[in-house]
């Protein structure tokens, strides 16, 4: 691109895109009516009662 | 370098309105939590010119031209080709756990985070404020050298002067207002700062004839100049490639005058464009590398003078292309990027000493107003030691600077990536991977840049990002080789509460009119705004 090597290319501009993609994508799925989030692992109550 | 009369009218107007911003934000700072996450009142614009203009520093303006003119797309790379990525994949992970938590809890600081979510753990408090401390000050300490160097160069001052000058400003403009007299300034710093930094790209791009006529030439000087890493020297794959991963990608925001912005966000909705506002904030902030390559094609054209260092391709390329104004806008662009990383640091280093060190950690009693007085005296002192070494820069702490990203990152980054996303992280999990993390990000980054600088330990491999790969291996195999433990910042989530078929406790709770099952995670509001 731009007279730019291939895999030079895939960081220069292609690092951009994706995050740009990225946060277009987080922007509109992101939930804002609760204050949980996600995680892994199981709770600790869970984990300790098995 | 002369810049005349119209030179400094810019520079003045610059330092008269970043003071006077400053001292208008101090005016509505009333406790601790406006001091230091201003009271949880920011919004999305705020939260990502304080973010990004923290992130590009004076060295790194100074720095993205001379690795353009001197490594072509190597350091680029190395730095930010994933760098984008790891932004945005930090407000993902971080933004909203640690939205919730400053608001749910008396958190000001990234220790304070960290040991709320470890089992109020002194250890973690203590060793993750004494990186924050020690990270902060080598770059309060570089900071201060790039103002004696637009002090001296600009102004004909004596170092003295300068750091002196430089020192008084910020100081004058952040220390009453804390974070939100900081972050309004980076707001109009980063104006300043990105606006020159695309307006010169753009010219250099176009004196050579345009992006793909650029690439074209340059490959002409050197097909090396168009490779993402070299096949010898300092840029080679194996050091290239794994920092842009590791601390590019992977622990972006460990470094905590990134992620102890997230404190300072209003309400959950703000977070919602902030990733996308933020990828193109720094994107023009960094547009100054192809005023680099363009110089480098120029220089072999003939049309601009040679340069013997490139971090003097920048200041050169001004005095010779452009008028005293412009001179003027880029000292004061070089000083906006310079205060605007140096306040950050001033606050959190002494937040560090004062909160997580005196007050939580050794247990000295302070109330709310006494801590933000200490917290003010302790920044003053941090300023003072960190320009007094500043005047005559031992060749170590250029060297720790080298060094200074990528060791907190490997440091700070797992633990807080693990501990807002992985419930089974615990306590002892978390400091090995702190302590993993500071010795081989830290350690071992340090002992190369000074004891064995001719034949580094690990060569060629970059350390740092063995560093965070060491810390997130640590802390997944101790977390799981050692008992689970609950955090405070998980007590809120639905399935943290008690079920109707657990237990006594939870039927005489749901008696007395308990609300197990029911939606019970609306924010509270903020304390103060």
């Amino acid at each position: 691109m731009f007279g730019l090597p291939v895999l030079t290319s895939l960081f220069v501009f292609g690092g951009f895109v994706a995050a740009v993609v990225l946060a277009v994508g987080f922007g509109l799925r992101f939930r804002s009516t609760d204050d949980e989030w996600a995680v892994l692992g199981k709770p600790y109550r869970t984990t300790r009662r098995r | 370098m002369s810049f005349g009369l119209s030179g400094a009218i810019a520079i003045v107007l610059y330092l008269s309105i970043t003071v006077a911003i400053g001292l208008l934000a101090a005016r509505r700072v009333n406790s601790m939590r406006d001091y230091m996450i201003a009271g949880n009142g920011f919004g999305k614009w705020l939260v990502s010119f304080g973010v990004v203009g923290t992130i590009v520093s004076g060295a790194s303006l100074l720095g993205n031209v001379g690795s353009g003119y001197g490594t072509g797309y190597a350091l680029y790379v190395m730095t930010m080709g994933f760098a984008f990525l790891g932004l945005t994949v930090a407000y993902l992970l971080l933004a909203k756990p640690m939205t919730v938590t400053a608001r749910r809890h008396e958190v000001y600081t990234l220790p304070d985070l960290l040991a709320l979510r470890y089992g109020d753990s002194t250890t973690v408090r203590v060793l993750s404020a004494t990186g924050v401390v020690l990270g902060s000050f080598i770059y309060m300490v570089v900071q201060f050298v790039a103002m004696a160097w637009v002090g001296t160069t600009v102004f004909g001052w004596s170092q003295l002067a300068s750091v002196a000058f430089g020192g008084a400003v910020v100081i004058l403009y952040s220390l009453g207002g804390g974070i939100r007299s900081a972050i309004w300034t980076n707001l109009f710093q980063m104006i300043l700062l990105a606006g020159f930094a695309v307006w010169i790209a753009v010219w250099g791009i176009r004196e050579v004839g345009g992006l793909s006529a650029l690439h074209e030439k340059l490959g002409a000087i050197s097909p090396e100049y168009l490779e993402p890493w070299h096949s010898d020297g300092a840029f080679v794959w194996q050091n290239v490639l794994l920092y842009a991963f590791f601390i590019g990608f992977l622990a972006y925001a460990g470094v905590p005058h990134v992620n102890t912005k997230f404190f300072t966000i209003r309400n959950l909705e703000v977070i919602r464009w902030l990733p996308f506002i933020s990828c193109f904030l720094y994107l023009f902030g960094i547009a100054a590398i192809w005023a680099g390559t363009s110089y480098r094609v120029l220089e072999d054209e003939g049309s601009v003078p040679v340069v013997n260092d490139p971090d003097s391709v920048l200041p050169t390329l001004i005095i010779d292309q452009f008028s005293p104004f412009v001179v003027g806008i880029l000292c004061a662009a070089v000083l906006a990027a310079v205060m605007s990383t140096t306040d950050s640091f001033m606050l959190l280093s002494g937040a560090a000493i004062v909160r997580d060190i005196l007050k939580q950690s050794i247990g000295v009693r302070m109330s709310d107003r006494r801590e933000m007085l200490y917290t003010r005296i302790a920044c003053v002192v941090l300023m003072v030691a960190a320009g007094a070494l500043a005047l005559n820069p031992p060749p170590f702490v250029m060297a720790l600077m080298a060094v200074a990203w990528g060791a907190l990152s490997a440091m700070l980054g797992p633990v807080v990536y693990l501990g807002m996303r992985w419930r089974r992280a615990n306590t002892k999990g978390a400091i090995a991977s702190l302590s993993a993390g500071i010795l081989v990000g830290g350690v071992v980054a340090i002992l190369n840049e000074t004891v064995f600088q001719d034949s580094p330990l690990l060569s060629p491999w970059n350390v740092a990002a063995l560093g965070v790969l060491a810390s997130y291996v640590a802390h997944v195999v101790v977390s799981l080789a050692t008992a689970p433990e609950p955090s405070k910042i998980f007590a809120h989530f639905r399935d943290e509460q008690p079920s109707p078929l657990d237990d006594d406790v939870h039927e005489e709770g749901a008696k007395a009119g308990g609300t197990a099952g029911s939606k019970t995670n609306s924010l509270p509001p903020a304390p103060s705004e």
